[in-house]
């Protein structure tokens, strides 16, 4: 049975998949901080128009960053995923690790190797983005 | 005359049958490529062996049957090995197509051929598809291609080495075959016969005068005294032909390690090369290493440009939604004020607007009106909720401030500067990988031992020359001093000797004229050589500063700087590209005509200097074949200016240590 949620996180964490993936881009030198690879992750999924699972189980992830860590100042992303998912709204960093999850997915399918192509996931954004303006 | 078709079987490397059309157009040029050790030189000692059955190994010694046949053939059985030329001549006479065939086969009964006495040679010609006699073979080959100038024809890297010894001061002795070739290409030996015809004619009379001088007791003397000189001129040079035969040895020796030597050089060059590719991989590396950072930085915001497509397309949505609410709120405002004006006109009984009494149809009407906008008040409420409408302008306040970072461009400017960088490296490192193969194979050992070896000899070399010198200086004297008793031989005065004493003085006299007529003959054709050589020089250098050529007595050629000083040291670049001037100016003065085969002409020359030599070898003769390594000329770049003049191209394929196949060439294009 799947466990509820129970209110917002203060720490996000990470799959030991979604580690690999981070890890993998810092120690290949594409990201200075694994922050960076997690915040891009968490865009990924939202670019890719993937919706956040709240209640996923918790146990296999473990904590990486606090969530104050992983926003910004203005707080950007609990904005963004709060006013996009009107169910994260009093949950929206639980969302964004969920999100993170997701996005290492997509991340890693659009990896050669060890290797990501930024510019390739700028252009399948820009494609997703081009279908969904025309759906609309 | 021209090679049409060369059909080898299983010679050295080339299992089987396996042949090159050589003659198939009208243009000269035939390309042959192949990497070191493939058969590029089986190619020329295919030709050379069918002609004169004689197959050189790389200093220059014979090679022995066995080493002709190919290893997988000989392991199979098989104990023969052939070639067949196809060779067409034309000139006054007309055209003709001759069919040369040489073949060595294991004799009868033989089961272990190893040496040369196990193998039995057979050859066969035709002309124009009628079969000759084999005995003239020789003959034909010698009015063909003399085997005396096939080396000006038959170019390999021991021809080279001659040349050197040409222009080596001291180097005239180990050069005579050489210069004697250059005289028989030129057409001298003609004049030189005549010279010692009457020589002959000469010393057979002087004989004859020594027995007739024996009769004499004074000329008995010196008579006997001339014959213990002669038998002492014998005796010193004999001496002297030993010593120019340990000289020979030495030189031959001299000629291994001087092969061993250039292959350090290569590898030499290798390693500068090496070097610099290695350099501009590590400078690769810093650009990468740079764009790298660059990206790392832009990545760190690029999240913002990611999530920026799908939070404007949420932006525009709330805000529609926003336009939606404020619009039912404006109407929701409306339609009370009017509800609550039209409710007071009711319940007074007059109108709101001008104080008339309501008749009684149009309160009822008036009343219809009031339920309708009631119905869109309620329709309108949940629209129009205010609350909503305040909290989405705080929200897409917050949205907005969500800016994008504007990263992308940089983000792709910065890929495809890595994409360029990962190219480059892909291309560097498969050069250096060819680089560092090459050197891979080069033996250290081996080198410092060639080099001290070398040395060695050079020394022994130079005492060998001191006592051939004493030997000479030796003869030189015995020489004076027969003549002085020859003298004393001639005063005998009996009209038998006096007779022929004239006899003596008619011949010397013509012997004098002789050897004048080849004197003269010889400086004229040299100034020819120097002239001719000079001119292709100029076409072929880089370097147009220089005078021209300068040519010595042995038809070794000096550079001259343009103050018409002779240049010292020689790269050996330079010493290439006057060989070819020398063997281009001969080919242009040869009495014969044939086709020219370049065994790696380019290995020690620069890029300029191969381009201008490119353009320069279909002038050479009616038919040039090069046998090419990749390291000497690109085809792309190297072809291109002289595309039009190749007749067919060939690569040699090798697919295991003991096989090569010789496979067409796809033809390059002009573009």
């Amino acid at each position: 049975m799947p466990e509820q949620p129970r209110g917002d996180l203060q720490q996000v964490g990470a799959s030991r998949a979604t580690r690999t993936v981070l890890t993998e881009l810092k120690d290949t030198g594409q990201i200075a901080d694994l922050v960076d690879g997690y915040r891009l992750c968490i865009a990924a999924a939202y670019a890719y128009g993937c919706t956040p699972n709240l209640t996923r189980p918790e146990a296999t992830r473990t904590t990486m960053f606090a969530a104050n860590t992983l926003d910004t100042p203005d707080l950007a992303l609990r904005t963004a995923i709060a006013e996009t998912y009107p169910d994260a709204r009093l949950m929206p960093y639980r969302a964004a690790e969920d999100l993170a999850e997701q996005g290492a997915e997509i991340v890693r399918n659009l990896m050669d190797g060890e290797k990501l192509r930024f510019s390739d996931l700028i252009q399948k954004v820009d494609e997703i983005s081009r279908v969904a303006a025309g759906a609309v | 005359m021209i090679i049409e078709r060369i059909d080898m079987e299983n010679f050295g490397p080339y299992y089987g049958h396996q042949h090159l059309e050589l003659g198939t157009s009208q243009h000269p040029l035939v390309i042959v490529h192949g990497q070191n050790m493939t058969g590029k030189t089986s190619v020329l000692n295919a030709v050379r062996w069918a002609l004169y059955g004689v197959a050189k190994d790389r200093f220059g010694g014979p090679l022995p049957t066995r080493e002709l046949i190919n290893y997988d053939a000989f392991d199979e059985g098989q104990r023969r090995v052939s070639v067949r030329l196809t060779i067409r001549t034309s000139g006054e006479e007309g055209s003709a197509q001759y069919v040369l065939r040489r073949q060595r086969q294991a004799k009868r009964g033989v089961v272990d051929a190893e040496s040369d006495t196990d193998f039995e040679e057979f050859v066969d010609i035709e002309r124009d598809g009628d079969v000759l006699t084999p005995n003239a073979f020789p003959e034909l080959v010698g009015t063909l291609l003399p085997d005396g100038i096939s080396r000006f024809f038959l170019f390999d890297g021991e021809l080279l080495n001659e040349y050197e010894e040409l222009v080596r001061e001291g180097g005239e002795r180990e050069a005579r075959g050489v210069k004697e070739a250059i005289e028989m290409i030129l057409g001298l030996p003609a004049a030189k016969r005549g010279r010692d015809d009457v020589r002959a004619l000469k010393d057979e009379v002087s004989r004859r005068l020594q027995r007739e001088a024996r009769k004499d007791r004074t000329a008995k003397a010196a008579g006997e005294e001339l014959e213990r000189l002669l038998a002492r001129k014998g005796q010193v040079e004999q001496d002297r032909d030993a010593l120019k035969a340990q000289l020979r040895e030495v030189q031959q020796r001299l000629r291994v390690l001087d092969e061993g030597l250039k292959q350090y050089e290569e590898s030499r060059e290798d390693a500068g090369l090496k070097e610099s590719l290695e350099q501009q991989l590590s400078d690769l590396a810093k650009r990468r290493a740079r764009a790298m950072e660059d990206r790392r930085v832009l990545v760190k915001e690029l999240w913002r440009d990611i999530l920026a497509p799908r939070l404007n397309g949420e932006t525009r949505r709330l805000e529609e939604e926003r336009g939606r609410r404020e619009d039912a709120l404006h109407r929701l405002r409306a339609a009370e004020v009017e509800q609550g004006r039209l409710e007071g006109s009711i319940r007074e009984g007059r109108c709101s607007h001008c104080g008339q009494t309501l008749p009684d149809e149009i309160r009822a009407r008036t009343r219809a009106e009031i339920q309708e906008l009631h119905k869109e008040i309620e329709d309108l409420k949940p629209l129009a909720d205010s609350d909503r409408v305040q909290e989405l302008a705080g929200t897409l306040r917050q949205l907005r401030a969500v800016a994008p970072a504007g990263k992308v461009d940089a983000v792709r400017l910065t890929e495809r500067n890595l994409d360029e960088i990962n190219l480059s490296e892909y291309r560097l490192r498969q050069d250096l990988d060819r680089v560092k193969d090459r050197l891979s194979r080069i033996d250290t050992e081996d080198l410092l031992r060639y080099d001290r070896e070398a040395k060695q000899l050079e020394a022994l070399r130079g005492e060998i020359g001191g006592k051939l010198r004493d030997a000479e200086k030796d003869a030189d004297a015995i020489t004076t001093e027969i003549d002085r008793q020859q003298r004393i031989v001639l005063q005998n005065d009996s009209p038998v000797f006096h007779r022929l004493k004239v006899e003596l003085a008619i011949l010397e006299g013509l012997e004098a004229i002789f050897a004048r007529a080849v004197d003269e003959l010889t400086n004229e054709l040299r100034v020819e050589v120097e002239r001719n050589a000079t001119e292709i020089f100029k076409e072929l250098t880089t370097d147009q500063t220089y005078a021209g050529l300068q040519i010595n007595e042995n038809y070794g050629l000096s550079i001259l700087r343009h103050d018409r000083v002779p240049v010292g040291q020689r790269s050996a670049g330079a010493e290439q590209v006057v060989a070819l001037s020398l063997l281009g100016a001969l080919n242009r003065m040869a009495t014969k005509r044939g086709p020219v085969i370049m065994d790696t002409p380019f290995g020690r020359l620069d890029r300029s200097h191969r381009a201008n030599i490119m353009r320069f070898v279909p002038t050479m003769a009616d038919q040039v074949v090069l046998l090419v390594h990749d390291g000497e000329i690109d085809r792309v770049r190297d072809l291109k200016d002289i595309v039009a003049q190749v007749d067919a191209e060939y690569r040699i394929e090798h697919p295991s240590s003991t096989r090569s196949d010789i496979v067409p060439e796809a033809a390059l294009t002009h573009a």
